[in-house]
């Protein structure tokens, strides 16, 4: 009998006589610089110069704000720059609400992002926390944003420590996430519009820091809708001539 | 009617321009194998070789290997042979006489006659290498009874036949014979004339065929002390997977359809299908897989319930068993070992939740007015929908 079938049939045994509880895994503790690390950035460099050196931590980062406050456009940005990192993402989209055209412009890779669809929102927690669990994404963006029904802060808190265990970060689209520890809560709001003329081309976005150890830090940003900008430049063009 | 077998034998070899690169045989002959075992020590001396090249063949006294591309890994053709020799003395107690050659004909003949008389050849004591294009030159003085050794899948009574026929009409070597045109002999022989003319100048005429994959591997195991829990039931299936896998993993191969079939006391079977994003000969992942397949197939009996119901029985059956395909790394660009990993995460979650609930999304028309129908959802693991 082979080693590994020895020590597989001492832990059967161990198991029957003992119970199944009296056996677990232990967990290989690696030097994270040999563990290949993604960086996640958040697409933005003011925004990343505050979240140094890796961009989203280990652990929960919440993404507060209100309707249109830009925390999706903050979300897909750090996805499209994760993912052009090498890292692997999966969005769980609780809310229904996930836009290929809108995530393409951002520079999401659509054909290399899984979307998982959840029933409610304990589905969504339950899947999230089983590809948390499988150390299977570098990122996960939990999107919960405008659901009815609150999302439990220990349910978050317990992904939360799974995701610092496996070294993957996990945002968390909210719109209110009071009590609930995170490792890193940004508070997003629209302070004004950009115009080309009369056309709207995007929009500059004030980022707070409300924990970690640059809170209340802000920064503001400028986030040019794609689509419309180009559109508006092609109108003004026309225009011009 | 005569059959004209030479574009068969140009696959091989050419008659006229030998190609650069032939195809190398070593050939194990056992001059003597009284065991009334003899046979089943053979077959498992063939699976033996098996894990060497996927290019075995046997008889009742001999194994032929090809060889080629196994230098790489093993070192130069002796160290090959050796290497097979050793793979062999394992099983069969009588050593048997080796003999490589870019002929099956001639390396079977060297290794039944060990005489290379004439030839050049490497002689240590394993085996007898003839360098590649000295065939011709071996077998021309061999008598046309050395025919015998040749495997062209024919009935052994028309080689036999054809042999006699040859000595009646005075070809008494290989040389003689190699010299006749297919046509002269054709009109005596037969198309049988058309294998034998090549064979005598050293050139094949029918490649060593791959031992082929096992379609389908299949394990059962029953529980004198019924399981129940899937805790519980998870020793024996890791056991039952690593018996399957090591024989998976020794061909090389992958396994892309996994089944389990659970008896209970009471009820029905349960059935869990798990079938991978991609081959693989991973326990783990594969564990995985089948137990979100086998809780998802609980939960839908849930009538039925598993703690009353204990599992008396499994059956582990692996279908679709491939060679296995490695992933293709990406170049100058940086990849997360987390992305391969992610793609079986979400296939749990499908098995689990159900195929509709993991998409990629594909843009349809990105200018329609309807978000709606700018974009298309699509199943990102359609495999589990079964």
């Amino acid at each position: 009998m082979g080693e590994a079938a020895a020590a597989t049939e001492a832990l059967a045994r161990i198991q029957q006589r003992w119970g199944v509880g009296v056996i677990r895994r232990g967990r290989v503790v690696v030097d994270p610089q040999l563990r290949g690390l993604v960086q996640r950035s958040s697409g933005f460099a003011a925004l990343d110069a505050l979240l140094a050196p890796r961009g989203a931590p280990d652990g929960l980062t919440l993404l507060r704000g209100a309707l249109g406050s830009g925390r999706t456009t903050l979300a897909l940005r750090t996805a499209a720059a994760t993912q052009a990192a090498g890292g692997a993402v999966a969005w769980i989209d609780a809310s229904h609400t996930f836009d290929g055209v809108e995530a393409a412009a951002r520079g999401v890779q659509l054909s290399s992002l899984p979307i998982v669809m959840p029933f409610d929102i304990n589905e969504a927690l339950e899947t999230a926390g089983s590809i948390v669990a499988a150390d299977a994404a570098d990122l996960l963006i939990l999107d919960c944003a405008g659901l009815r029904a609150s999302v439990r802060s220990d349910a978050l808190e317990r992904l939360a420590a799974r995701a610092r265990r496996t070294g993957a970060a996990v945002i968390a689209l909210v719109d209110s996430a009071e009590g609930v520890l995170s490792d890193l809560a940004l508070e997003c709001s629209t302070v004004s519009w950009l115009r080309i003329g009369l056309d709207v081309v995007g929009r500059k976005m004030c980022v707070a820091l409300r924990s970690g150890p640059r809170r209340d830090a802000q920064v503001l940003i400028n986030v040019l809708e794609p689509r419309s900008a180009r559109e508006a430049i092609r109108n003004e063009r026309i225009a011009a001539e | 009617m005569y059959l004209n077998h030479a574009a068969r034998g140009r696959r091989f070899a050419t008659s006229g321009s030998r190609p650069s690169s032939v195809p190398r045989t070593l050939h194990l002959h056992w001059l003597t194998l009284h065991d009334d075992r003899a046979a089943t020590q053979l077959r498992n001396a063939t699976h033996a070789l098996g894990r060497i090249s996927p290019l075995v063949a046997s008889g009742a006294r001999h194994i032929e290997i090809g060889i080629d591309g196994l230098q790489a890994r093993n070192g130069d053709e002796s160290a090959v042979a050796s290497a097979a020799l050793r793979a062999v003395a394992a099983h069969v107690r009588t050593a048997p006489r080796a003999a490589i050659a870019s002929s099956r004909l001639a390396a079977a003949v060297a290794a039944a006659l060990g005489d290379v008389g004439g030839v050049e050849a490497a002689d240590d004591a394993a085996c007898t290498i003839l360098p590649p294009g000295s065939e011709a030159k071996f077998l021309a003085p061999q008598r046309i009874e050395a025919l015998r050794f040749a495997l062209i899948g024919q009935p052994p009574e028309e080689l036999a036949e054809a042999i006699e026929r040859c000595s009646l009409l005075g070809v008494r070597t290989l040389g003689a014979l190699a010299r006749l045109r297919s046509g002269e002999l054709g009109a005596r022989l037969g198309s049988i004339a058309g294998l034998l003319i090549p064979l005598a100048r050293g050139e094949d005429v029918q490649a060593i065929s791959p031992v082929p994959l096992p379609r389908r591997l299949v394990a059962r195991e029953s529980f004198d002390l019924p399981l129940t829990s899937i805790e519980e039931f998870r020793f024996p299936l890791r056991r039952a997977l690593d018996d399957l896998l090591v024989r998976v993993r020794r061909d090389g191969a992958a396994v892309g359809l996994v089944r389990l079939q659970v008896a209970r006391e009471r009820g029905r079977p349960l059935r869990a299908v798990a079938r991978l994003p991609l081959p693989t000969a991973d326990r783990t992942q594969i564990e995985r897989l089948l137990l979100a397949a086998l809780e998802r197939a609980v939960a839908a009996a849930r009538a039925e319930r598993l703690e009353l119901d204990g599992i008396v029985s499994a059956q582990l059956q692996f279908d679709g068993v491939l060679p296995a395909s490695g992933d293709q790394l990406t170049l100058l660009g940086a990849r997360s070992p987390r992305v391969d990993r992610l793609a079986w995460s979400t296939a749990a979650i499908a098995i689990r939740y159900g195929a509709d609930r993991v998409v990629h999304a594909e843009i349809v028309d990105p200018d329609d007015a309807r978000t709606e129908r700018r974009t298309r959802l699509v199943r990102a693991h359609p495999e589990v929908g079964e």
